[in-house]
């Protein structure tokens, strides 16, 4: 029994290895070399923890540290990484991403002037008289017809869309109207007999009488729709819903001479026409310290010019000589990100504004709703006033309601200028002229001050009640005897003594208040908009929500190099604050012990 | 002692309460929005007693209504997007019970037109049996009104006599009174014309006209009169005519002395205030004749303005183009000077003296131009150097040798410049003297404008000052111009309404412009209007029922076709093909084209029956208009549009994502604590030390960095991608340390000496935790459990930042799309379904909230 369970283990742990040395392999070849490196220090200390007499306790840590790992130590790195980075919009992929999209995506073809076309027709396979996703597809012009079977060769991408499909095109004998592709024979049925006259027929006319085509087994592939042919175009559905999307839209026909032909925009989709990729992977050999090596790049076969890259982009040179942008890949770009609040004046300005406001904004907010907590936890402090639990579970309620939620009432239902019952009901009936709360910079960051108050009084009143419960009767007795009066007694007793329990509370809330995004987020969205900033920063705008608009809904792309760049500049902050923060309330002391 | 003590309490009491009724009235008007039924969001009430649970169930219980379900029928009848999946059975009971439910929602509002036509028969004989009690009550209205006015008379004439005038007033209230007699009496001939179906229009203009406050006799004459005569025979018609006449003319005698008793308040004014009067009104005068003079200029400025812009653009791009052309003529001419030798009088340098001489007169004047426009000081320099080159050129054009090596590509240079700026300099002198004509123009209005205000101003000082030193007296004189009106009103004010029509009449005048410095409320011209406003709504409801019936017995054969046929239609569409079905757009055109103008009366009616059930206090009729009322609503509510939102996936996917995050961070935090609690090992320390560091950060600080690893899992693996639950599970795991300070100092709380003595019958350290540490903690780990579902389910920030598909939505990103777009407005919806999310968790809060307390001074943070 117990070899069975140490045997068990071991495979347990094995496969655990495996997987994740696995797991490394992958992300390496991928490119991912952050995820690769924790994930093999995290293989590394978990086999030491396992196989390590000393390493035993670490054993009951590995589940939590392997989330920590992944979900707090490789974000940190991530964030740094990307801060020295351009990647946002416009640069977006991998080089290696942004080559492959070049080399196949059917917006880089171009269709020869002089090349071939032909129009085509669907032949489709019926199952109870439902076409099925098995079909064949004819190609005629007025020299030829040439057949394919459905695309073998099929790629998608990651989330299941059509990549690239390759189908291979076989000439029909035009007098029998016969082929052979893969070892199937297919035979035309036709409306009419197949005798001598037929073979005088034109092309056109010879398809006109096919009605399907038909194997040596008797499997039957019906005519079902053709663009050219309005008596199909009942069809139209399953051909635009099913084939064209799954099949036609990136179908790829190589025909026997070599020629690969394509569903041609030109023909407004019509048609299939001569095509071929623009773009194509070379080599180039260089020279480097006098060795010889090779590069990758790509050339341009319409234009037989080499790619340039510059600025982490590609750009090709159109017909008449100038660069245009094709496509970007994220690169690094040094200090370049920091550099830019510090010297754009149309960053800096707006981000010092931000910067004070979020310093402001958590002064301000942990400032009043603990003097009010604390004005209220100091009339429900007496244990001979009758009511005052309920008093404190009524109290309490605006910080029991999820936040999110409350601060979506505020916003919609009361602040909002049209029909927010502020403005509706209270400031109309005193005679003013209607607030605009949420887009006027001092209103906005009023209303943002007064719904972070009312979600955070009961806080603060909460942890008031619990320090002046600690507090010492005798305290005051012995100062009453000496004849202080109540003012006296909360200035030099309760103050003080509160101070020194509640202190860490409060700037641990002054943290959690300068990350406060739920409240500016939903309430203000951080607006209204900084005039003239070229980033999208807003009056009410903290650092947490800037970086959030920067990485997730600037008006003008993501910016995730210059987001993560602030995002450090936060970390730093807080981590300042909370070292500050450990040192008054004696964590350091709390952990040695 | 004790009985201070006591007050205190009561001032604490009070205080509290006040605090209490503040803070939770958001809550409060939460939940009153939630269920009251008009729409809260233009609602001039704040809270309504028109109650409705209907928001609910249409949140917890989505129903397609009239207008998706027809949607529905044809999406199922062509299979349209995932009805694609459907066999044909299937397809055809889904049709089966679509049909079914918009057979019951024509049941039902056939129901609903019929109660309401039952209760409005009920309102209109009520108002005749309740008559004399609604007369009493209206005529008590009526008094407290004439208070009111009574009230107005004291303060405005409360220094100064009207006994000189106490005659003509008398006067026009006797004439008021004969007024109201002759009226009557012509009520009283009206009632002996019998009323018939065809004269019916007619007797309710001739009462209308008779009771309107201005009756306007010649109109009558020409629209009511003449035609009555044509269709009935009837002595009493005859008679009325001159009476109307009558009264019309009296009525005009009456305005001519309410205007002569203004008369005596005008001159009295002008006696009391002598020059000042005089001052003010030429003032008035000037401030008007300037006012005009000001947005003349304004006007004249605002057409400028753009030109100006206009010009500076263009201006300004073209002297761009001349920017690096200066430059080059400047060498030239200096290679020029510099081999300026002797005459050569080269003839094809001569034949350029023209050109040249244009082009430097061109560029005088431009420069000339430009010396009074600032704004292009940098391109001053490019038009100078360009004029004294050619000037330099005119003069010395003979000593240029084109043929000299040195000088050739001066000369080429300077033939290029030529020819380069001839196709644009005239365009460039007209813009620089259209722009500096234009500028000048500018300035001559503003200073103008600047004059005209100062005038302005001094007037206005002057005014204000004579004004302000009048300013008591004005006012109210300008009251007392309006006595005569103001009598009228008094005197009507004063005679008992004896019936439904002087009621009306009374609010009619109330409301009329006759003297504008009272206004009653809408609530008094409401119930003065009783019976006109019943009968408008039963009015407009009857007209609506009309519309309804046709609806719906248009789409009644419709339905029945589509019913009886159904599965014939569903073989058509099954598998790819599709037809039209006709019945359905039939429905569809129907509904699309009829419903509006339906809608639009029934809501009129709606409006007025919702206010009056507000407004009337007898019991009776109030009991039918919120029958009415009420109905009106279902009715309504069943054939409007109505988007529905997954708001029940929405909050599965919270508890799915909140109680398998919970559950699994706190099986990993348990075990994970248990060492620290227990063992003492290699950076012990530091872990406990980053343990709580890393709480100071919140999870949203790595958004980009969680967004970009889900994206890559997504992209290459297919797991955990963005936009997926699970994905968003896997993120939160992140908050595995959240509590683990909590579970490690409960476990320090159980002591050692269980597992020693375990450990001594022979168990291993992890069976001494696992039996015997752990369901010790068991308490401590539900809390965290409960805890940690919160925490999750009101996440919002990591759920935005990774869902993006509306089915895939948690709680917390749904009720966002409440308060955005369409739904802004969609108070009881979003109200609903915030009261739907909060009320579990305030409730698992309090009773959470010792240990949530407790927690916060052990070095978990919440704030």
């Amino acid at each position: 029994m117990k070899t069975l369970g140490k045997v068990l283990l071991y495979s347990i742990i094995a496969l655990m290895n495996a997987g994740l040395v696995w797991a490394i392999f992958i992300l390496s070849g991928l490119g991912n070399y952050g995820l690769a490196v924790v994930i093999a220090a995290f293989v590394v200390l978990a086999n030491v923890a396992i196989f390590s007499k000393k390493g035993y306790p670490y054993r009951y840590t590995l589940p939590a540290m392997f989330f920590l790992f992944i979900l707090t130590v490789y974000p940190i790195y991530y964030t740094v990484k990307t801060a020295f980075t351009d990647y946002g919009t416009g640069h977006l992929f991998t080089r290696d991403q942004a080559i492959q999209i070049l080399l196949n995506d059917p917006n880089y073809l171009f269709e020869p002037e002089d090349g071939n076309s032909y129009n085509f027709k669907i032949y489709v396979k019926l199952e109870n008289f439902k076409p099925t996703e098995d079909f064949l597809i004819a190609l005629y012009n007025n020299n030829e017809i040439l057949l394919s079977e459905k695309p073998r060769e099929i790629t998608y991408d990651s989330k299941g869309n059509l990549k690239n499909a390759i189908g291979e095109l076989k000439p029909v004998n035009e007098n029998y109207m016969q082929v052979s592709i893969n070892g199937n024979n297919y035979t035309a049925f036709l409306k009419r007999e197949l005798d001598e006259t037929f073979k005088n027929l034109s092309i056109e006319e010879k398809m006109n009488n096919v009605l399907g085509f038909e194997t040596t087994t008797g499997e039957k592939y019906v005519y079902f729709y053709s663009p050219t042919d309005p008596s199909t175009f009942k069809n139209a559905a399953f051909y635009n819903s099913v084939l064209r999307q799954k099949y036609l839209s990136a179908l790829d026909l190589k025909n026997y001479d070599g020629k690969r032909y394509r569903l041609s925009s030109r023909f407004i989709y019509k048609k299939f026409a001569e095509s071929y990729r623009i773009y194509e992977l070379r080599v180039k050999p260089v020279f480097v310290n006098n060795k010889k090596t090779y590069k990758t790049i790509i050339f341009n076969t319409k234009t037989n010019k080499e790619l340039v890259e510059r600025d982490g982009a590609f750009w090709d040179y159109n017909e008449k000589g100038e660069l245009n942008r094709l496509i970007g890949y994220t690169s690094f770009v040094g200090t370049y990100q920091f550099d830019r609040i510090r010297k754009d004046p149309k960053i800096s300005g707006p981000f010092l504004k931000i910067f004070t406001w979020t310093f402001t904004y958590a002064a301000l907010s942990v400032l009043l709703s603990f003097v009010i907590g604390l004005i209220l936890a100091l009339m429900l402090n007496d244990k001979f006033m009758k009511g005052r639990i309920l008093y404190r579970t009524l109290l309490i309620i605006p910080w029991a309601v999820p936040a999110f939620i409350s601060v979506l009432i505020w916003r919609n239902g009361f602040f909002n200028e049209t029909y927010g019952i502020i403005n509706r009901f209270i400031i109309t009936n005193m005679g003013l002229a209607p607030i605009k709360w949420l887009n006027d910079p001092f209103w906005a960051k009023v209303s943002v001050l007064v719904v972070n108050t009312w979600l955070g009084f009961p806080y603060m009143m909460t942890i008031t009640l619990g320090a002046l419960q600690s507090i010492p009767d005798e305290l005051y007795e012995a100062s009453s005897i000496d004849g202080a009066t109540r003012w006296t007694q909360f200035r030099k007793i309760t103050l003080p003594l509160l101070m020194v329990s509640l202190t860490p509370l409060l700037v641990s809330s002054f943290a959690f208040n300068f990350n406060n995004f739920v409240n500016i987020y939903l309430l203000t969205g951080g607006g209204p908009a900084m005039p003239g900033a070229t980033t999208p920063a807003g009056s009410t705008d903290i650092l947490i929500s800037y970086t959030y608009k920067l990485a997730f809904e600037g008006s003008r792309g993501q910016d995730f190099g210059f987001a993560s760049a602030i995002s450090i500049l936060i970390f730093a902050i807080v981590s300042a604050i909370s070292y500050f923060n450990f040192k008054l309330s004696g964590a350091f002391e709390e952990v040695s012990r | 002692m004790a009985m201070i003590q006591k007050k205190n309490y009561i001032l604490r009491h009070i205080f509290l309460i006040i605090i209490i009724v503040i803070v939770l009235f958001p809550l409060v008007w939460v939940v009153t929005t939630s269920i009251r039924r008009d729409n809260a969001a233009f609602s001039p009430k704040l809270f309504s007693s028109r109650v409705t649970l209907n928001y609910y169930r249409d949140l917890l219980f989505p129903r397609a209504t009239v207008p998706e379900l027809i949607k529905d029928i044809n999406g199922t009848a062509h299979f349209i997007g995932t009805n694609s999946e459907l066999s044909l059975d299937e397809a055809n009971a889904k049709l089966n019970e679509e049909i079914t439910n918009f057979n019951n929602y024509i049941h039902d509002t056939n129901n609903y037109l019929n109660e309401i036509k039952i209760n409005f028969e009920n309102l209109v004989s009520s108002l005749n049996t309740n008559k004399d009690d609604i007369i009493k009550d209206l005529n008590s209205a009526r008094k407290s009104k004439l208070e009111k006015l009574n009230e107005i008379e004291k303060s405005i004439l409360s220094d100064i006599s009207i006994n000189k005038i106490s005659n003509d007033i008398e006067n026009l209230k006797n004439s008021i009174l004969e007024y109201y007699e002759l009226r009557n009496e012509i009520l009283n001939t009206l009632m002996r014309i019998p009323q018939t179906s065809e004269n019916e229009k007619y007797y309710q203009n001739t009462l209308s006209t008779i009771y309107s406050t201005n009756p306007k006799y010649t109109l009558w004459k020409i629209k009511t009169y003449k035609k009555w005569l044509k269709i009935e025979n009837n002595e009493n018609i005859e008679k009325l005519e001159p009476m109307i006449k009558e009264l019309y003319n009296k009525w005009k005698f009456i305005l001519a002395d309410a205007k002569s008793i203004d008369l005596y308040f005008e001159n009295l004014e002008k006696e009391v205030l002598g020059k000042d009067l005089e001052n003010i009104k030429v003032y008035q005068n000037e401030l008007k004749e300037k006012q005009k003079s000001i947005s003349l200029i304004k006007n004249n400025i605002s057409k400028i303005e753009p030109l100006i812009v206009k010009y500076t653009n263009d201006l300004s791009s073209l002297l761009e183009i001349y920017t690096p052309g200066s430059l080059k003529i400047e060498s030239a001419v200096s290679l020029f000077k510099k081999y300026k030798n002797e005459k050569i009088n080269s003839n094809e340098v001569l034949s350029l003296y023209d050109d040249i001489n244009r082009i430097s007169d061109i560029f005088s004047e431009i420069n000339n131009n430009m010396s009074s426009l600032a704004d292009f000081e940098i391109y001053k320099k490019n038009i100078e150097i360009y004029l004294t080159s050619f000037l330099w050129l005119k003069d010395n054009l003979e000593y240029i040798n084109p043929d000299v090596k040195y000088i050739m590509p001066a000369y080429k240079t300077l033939i290029e410049t030529i020819k380069n700026i001839n196709s644009t300099l005239d365009s460039l002198n007209t813009l620089t003297l259209n722009l500096k004509t234009n500028l000048k123009k500018l300035e001559d209005y503003q200073n103008e404008l600047n004059a005209l205000n100062s005038e302005l101003n001094t007037f206005k000082e002057r005014y204000d000052e004579l004004y302000s030193k009048n300013k008591k007296t004005l006012e109210n004189f300008e009251k007392l111009k309006k006595f005569g009106e103001f009598t009228i009103i008094k005197a009507i004010a004063q005679i008992p309404i004896s019936n439904y029509y002087e009621s009306e009449y009374f609010a009619d005048i109330l409301s009329s412009k006759l003297f504008e410095y009272y206004k009653p409320s809408k609530k008094d011209l409401y119930i003065f209007a009783l019976r006109k406003n019943i009968l408008e709504a039963n009015e407009k409801f009857l007209l609506s029922k009309s519309s309804f019936d046709k609806i719906i017995s248009e789409i009644n054969p419709n339905l029945e076709k589509l019913e009886k046929n159904s599965y014939d239609y569903l073989k058509i569409n099954y598998g790819g093909y599709t037809a039209d079905i006709l019945p359905i757009m039939e429905i569809s055109s129907i509904y699309n084209s009829k419903f509006g103008p339906a809608k639009a009366n029934i809501s009129r009616a709606s409006r007025i029956v919702s206010d009056l059930a507000d407004y009337v206090k007898y019991k009776e009729l109030k009991t039918n208009l919120k029958a009415i009322d009420k109905s009106i609503y279902n009715l309504l509510d069943n054939w409007n549009p109505k988007q529905r939102k997954p708001f029940l996936k929405w909050l599965w996917n919270s508890i799915v994502v909140a109680g398998l995050t919970s559950i699994l961070t706190v099986l990993i935090t348990s075990v994970a604590a248990y060492p620290f609690s227990r063992m003492r090992f290699v950076g012990r320390k530091q872990g406990l030390l980053y343990l709580m560091l890393i709480q100071m950060f919140p999870a949203i600080m790595y958004m980009i960095a969680l967004y970009g690893m889900l994206k890559f899992m997504g992209d290459y693996f297919g797991v955990l991608g963005l936009d997926s639950l699970s994905g968003l599970i896997f993120v939160y795991l992140g908050g595995v340390s959240f509590n683990m300070w909590l579970i490690k100092g409960y476990y320090d709380t159980i002591p050692d000496s269980l597992e020693e003595s375990a450990m001594i019958d022979g168990a291993t350290r992890f069976q001494t935790f696992w039996l015997i540490v752990l369901p010790l903690a068991s308490p401590i780990l539900a809390v965290v459990t409960i805890l940690s579902f919160m925490g999750t389910f009101n996440e919002f920030v990591l759920a935005r930042i990774v869902l993006s598909s509306e089915q895939n939505f948690t709680y917390a990103v749904g009720l966002q799309t409440f308060t955005s777009g369409p739904f802004e407005t969609e108070w009881g919806l979003f109200t609903a379904a915030a009261l739907l999310g909060a009320v579990p968790m305030v409730l698992l809060f309090l009773s959470m909230q010792k240990y949530l307390v407790g927690g916060l001074t052990q070095g978990s943070v919440k704030g």
